[in-house]
């Protein structure tokens, strides 16, 4: 197993806790104070050298946060091997959020799905924090999942955030030939024909995630 | 007869201009003014001017313009006293508040010059109260959000005591915005706000600040402040109703699916009514995306098999969904965006077939844009290693790839389409239109023999039974019955929130009546004006509900802004096929040719395009300033050329008011070409071109020429 292998990651998270700016200085070592909000979704690519032969091709999808575009979010989460469900330590309703977020991808996403949990904007900790790095991580600890406080201003974090999700995943069930998005797109596309049937029905909830790991 | 055309597209202006003793204005010459890209020659006014007649908040019946905006610019203000307060808004409208801050305050850094322009209201006009009214959202604001509780002076409305000026409330740009979404979210909570929405009534505002920025100098105080010359203050209430009612009419575009139970109650309840196309009616964004993808399979497979291959068939959320709930103003310059929504205006959501005519033109428009780039996307999918070496080859598209993942080819793809290539938006409109044009013949040459016999004469009255008086009064008493109807106890307001739009919705009778009448009426424009005063019902029993002490036959006694215009169309001195926008208009833009012919037509009915009178000194003085162009050899030479309505030379004489008759000998653009399509209709619209939009065909037909290759292969 050696060359590229692909990844699918999409970000999820509440309006405005940073999901773009993580995107964009994980991909372009960019960062502005105030980016306009994403409509729908984007998509950024980076590749990481995850170690002397392996490089690890990541398709991120960054998603809107805004309540209302949730029922699109199974377009984008399905079949990702990872996610990164963002929170903003400064504003608490965030991080309930996030743990909705958390509970559906549980339930609906691809069940060996490596899930990160990150705290943003650290950068304003000092000043501004409403979620103690406790609650975040024992929330994590709690239910297998990765955990990281991040900035994606200063930059803080955001390197090892993804060194370490490329770590975490399995490199055999990364898409390293074209017939997995394939096979993808043309199933999502094929339940899109049935007119109507709306996303969020499409799948049947795989069982929950048990084998996570407890990092 | 062709002179006379020309004559009052380039006297558009004159005709706009609210004092000037034109009656009406012609909505046909609205419309093809807006087709043909000729809005961009005038003064930013005219554009604000057209769209807010287009958009039916100001009716073709010049006469009434004082009075509505009199009207809804204090209907404006008296929804943001009612909903102001705490008291009528209790916890939903917190998250509402923070979210669109949110937004605001993103875009705000990113485009400050205009997001942080002042806004000046003269308080010795609206009085204090007004002025309180407009801060106390921004308080509600400020004691939601802790960031904007903080945030620096300057980004909070102040009144201002110049030396030698009288008081002034100072706003910024964006608390117009704040309080027109926020306004429109609570008026609207089926759709409340989406992120995307501030983008398009971001296009609004922007155009109604280019009218503000016109010099006004000798033009009337009064015409001034109609027109929203020289002041911004009357550009919010302005805008919040021409957003209402374009909201209202792409409302489907905001429906992203079934994420609430509430939506799908109300979906399963319509499918109930009628079970012939239970999915396909409400099903908002997703219907708009698998129309788009199933336009472009008909319009050329192979590129449409190629995006699906690669995982990028428009039905996919990836990128057409923001082109649509944007309504494309993300995706060209500002300028290429009000040339777009121009032409976007100009159709009716009664389209020119059965399609959903704004939606259809915005369907055409993505198909066009990515007819337009398929060479590049092609490009994208050939190897990098070979790109270099390779003309666009899109056989090698199927090529080994092993060393390449099709990710690449998805990325690439994905990279061109999330920030669009080409910002000559003219381009795409040409490609757009023609593709229009092509469904429309497609449509006439279906419905031929039927549309044959229905244009014979009894086809008017019957119409205008059923969508003029009768309808009229019968909406009338709706909207009464319905306000009529005894609050929900007024204490348990807001919970099960009032959306006439929603089957649901505690309207009661009115709203089955509305419900049923619309589905009625799904055929006529008729739909058009019940959404219309379905928004405006809403609000007014929102409005009634929080204050019952106002006597309600003074409050409600309101009419629609289509409304007023089908009074207009009733009233016996209005040359009523000029103005009417009705089937028989429609008919005449199924081709150029009948379009020409009804044009031709109601030119010589019409009294108002007649000879001009520059006898108003207000009028001269707009034409000196140059914010209205004066007739004659002046006007020649400061207008661009106009189109050559070549049509026109083949019409039926005037005089006659039989509907357009088709004349065989000329052949329907695009229909003796079958599916041929943009090859056929571009070559269609070469000898039927109605000015820059045929000259950018003809440039785009020599194009497509070179590249059909492509497609033979």
């Amino acid at each position: 197993m050696s060359g590229i292998v692909s990844f699918k990651l999409v970000l999820l998270g509440e309006s405005s806790v940073g999901k773009s700016s993580i995107a964009l200085r994980f991909v372009k070592d960019q960062f502005d104070d105030f980016r306009e909000s994403t409509i729908g979704a984007a998509f950024l690519t980076q590749t990481v050298r995850r170690d002397e032969d392996t490089t690890v091709k990541l398709e991120i999808w960054d998603t809107a946060g805004q309540e209302r575009y949730k029922s699109l979010a199974p377009m984008y989460y399905r079949n990702a091997h990872c996610a990164i469900v963002v929170y903003d330590i400064t504003e608490e309703e965030s991080l309930e959020k996030a743990k909705g977020w958390i509970r559906e991808l549980q339930r609906h996403a691809d069940a060996n799905i490596v899930i990160a949990l990150v705290g943003n904007k650290l950068d304003l900790g000092d000043t501004r924090r409403m979620i103690s790095t406790e609650d975040g991580a024992k929330y994590a600890e709690s239910e297998g999942l990765m955990f990281m406080e991040t900035s994606a201003k200063t930059p803080t974090n955001i390197t090892e955030l993804f060194d370490a999700i490329t770590k975490k995943l399995p490199l055999d069930r990364g898409m390293g030939a074209a017939q997995k998005r394939q096979a993808g797109t043309n199933a999502a596309a094929a339940t899109q024909q049935g007119r109507g049937t709306a996303p969020v029905q499409l799948n049947a909830a795989p069982p929950r995630q048990e084998d996570a790991c407890g990092c | 007869m062709q002179s006379q055309s020309a004559h009052t597209l380039r006297l558009l202006p004159l005709a706009l201009y609210p004092s000037h003793d034109d009656e009406t204005v012609s909505l046909s010459v609205l419309r093809k003014a807006c087709r043909t890209w000729e809005i961009d020659f005038f003064p930013a006014w005219v554009r604000t001017q057209t769209w807010k007649v287009l958009l039916g908040y100001l009716s073709p019946a010049k006469r009434t313009w004082q009075e509505t905006v009199e009207k809804r610019r204090a209907e404006y203000l008296r929804f943001m006293t009612d909903f102001s307060s705490e008291a009528h808004t209790a916890a939903p409208t917190g998250n509402i508040l923070n979210q669109i801050y949110k937004d605001l305050v993103r875009c705000s850094d990113v485009d400050a010059d205009f997001y942080d322009a002042p806004v000046l209201w003269p308080l010795e006009t609206l009085g204090t109260p007004d002025a309180g009214t407009r801060h106390a959202v921004l308080e509600r604001l400020e004691s939601v959000n802790a960031e904007y509780a903080n945030c620096a002076e300057r980004d909070r409305p102040r009144i201002r005591a110049d030396s030698n000026a009288p008081l002034r409330y100072v706003d910024r740009q964006w608390h117009s915005m704040f309080r027109i979404l926020y306004l429109y979210a609570v008026l609207n909570p089926s759709v409340g706000y989406i992120q995307g929405m501030n983008e398009v009534l971001h296009v609004f505002l922007r155009a109604a600040f280019r009218t503000r920025d016109l010099q006004i100098l000798d033009t009337p105080a009064q015409d001034a402040e109609l027109l929203g010359i020289g002041k911004t203050c009357y550009a919010e209430a302005d805008a919040f109703w021409c957003f209402s009612l374009l909201m209202g009419e792409l409302r489907e575009l905001y429906d992203f699916g079934h994420s609430d139970a509430s939506t799908f109650a109300a979906m399963r309840q319509l499918t109930d009514a009628s079970p012939a196309s239970p999915q396909l009616r409400n099903n908002g964004m997703a219907h708009a995306l698998f129309s788009f993808s199933e336009r472009l399979h008909m319009l050329d497979s192979r590129l449409a098999d190629f995006l699906d291959e690669h995982g990028l068939d428009p039905r996919l959320p990836y990128y057409s969904l923001r082109w649509l709930a944007c309504v494309y103003a993300t995706e060209f310059s500002l300028d290429g965006v009000m040339l777009l929504w121009d032409v976007l205006f100009a159709e009716t959501v009664q389209g020119q077939t059965d399609r959903h005519g704004k939606i259809a033109m915005l369907l055409d428009v993505g198909c066009a844009m990515l007819l337009h780039i398929r060479g590049q996307l092609y490009q994208a999918a050939v190897p990098s290693t070979d790109r270099l070496s390779m003309p666009s080859f899109p056989g090698s598209y199927d090529s080994p790839r092993d060393e390449h993942p099709p990710l690449d080819t998805f990325q690439r793809i994905m990279q061109l389409l999330q920030s669009y290539p080409e910002n000559n938006v003219r381009t795409i409109l040409g490609v757009a239109q023609g593709i229009q044009q092509h469904a429309a013949a497609q449509h006439t040459q279906a419905t031929l023999p039927r549309d044959a016999v229905a244009r014979r004469a009894p086809q008017k009255p019957a119409c205008r039974a059923s969508r003029g008086t009768p309808l009229q009064e019968r909406l009338a008493a709706t909207v009464q019955k319905s306000l009529h109807t005894p609050p929900l106890r007024a204490a348990s307001f807001p919970p099960p929130p009032p959306d006439p739009s929603s089957p649901m919705s505690p309207i009661g009778s009115g709203a089955s009546f509305l419900r049923k009448y619309t589905e009625a009426f799904q055929s006529s424009d008729a739909a058009a004006s019940m959404s219309k005063a379905s928004t405006n019902l809403a609000a007014k029993a929102l409005a009634w509900r929080s204050r019952p002490s106002r006597s309600v036959s003074d409050q409600y006694a309101f009419t629609t802004p289509k409304e007023a215009h089908e009074h207009a169309v009733d009233s016996p001195q209005l040359p009523a096929p000029s103005v009417v926008d009705g089937p028989e208009d429609r008919d005449a833009y199924k081709t150029p040719l009948h379009k020409a012919t009804a044009e031709c037509d109601s030119l010589s009915q019409a009294p108002s395009v007649g000879p001009i009178h520059l006898t108003l000194p207000s009028m001269r003085a707009a034409a000196e300033l140059g914010i209205v162009t004066a007739p004659g050899s002046d006007a020649a030479s400061a207008t661009p050329p106009l189109a050559k309505p070549s049509g026109l030379s083949r019409c039926i004489p005037s005089g006659t008011r039989d509907p357009p008759k088709p004349l065989p000998s000329v052949p329907l653009p695009g229909v003796e070409r079958g599916t041929k399509s943009h090859r056929g209709t571009l070559d269609s619209t070469n000898s039927s071109g109605n000015g820059p939009a045929a000259e950018h065909l003809n440039a785009l037909l020599a194009e497509f020429k070179s590249t059909e290759w492509i497609k033979d292969k």
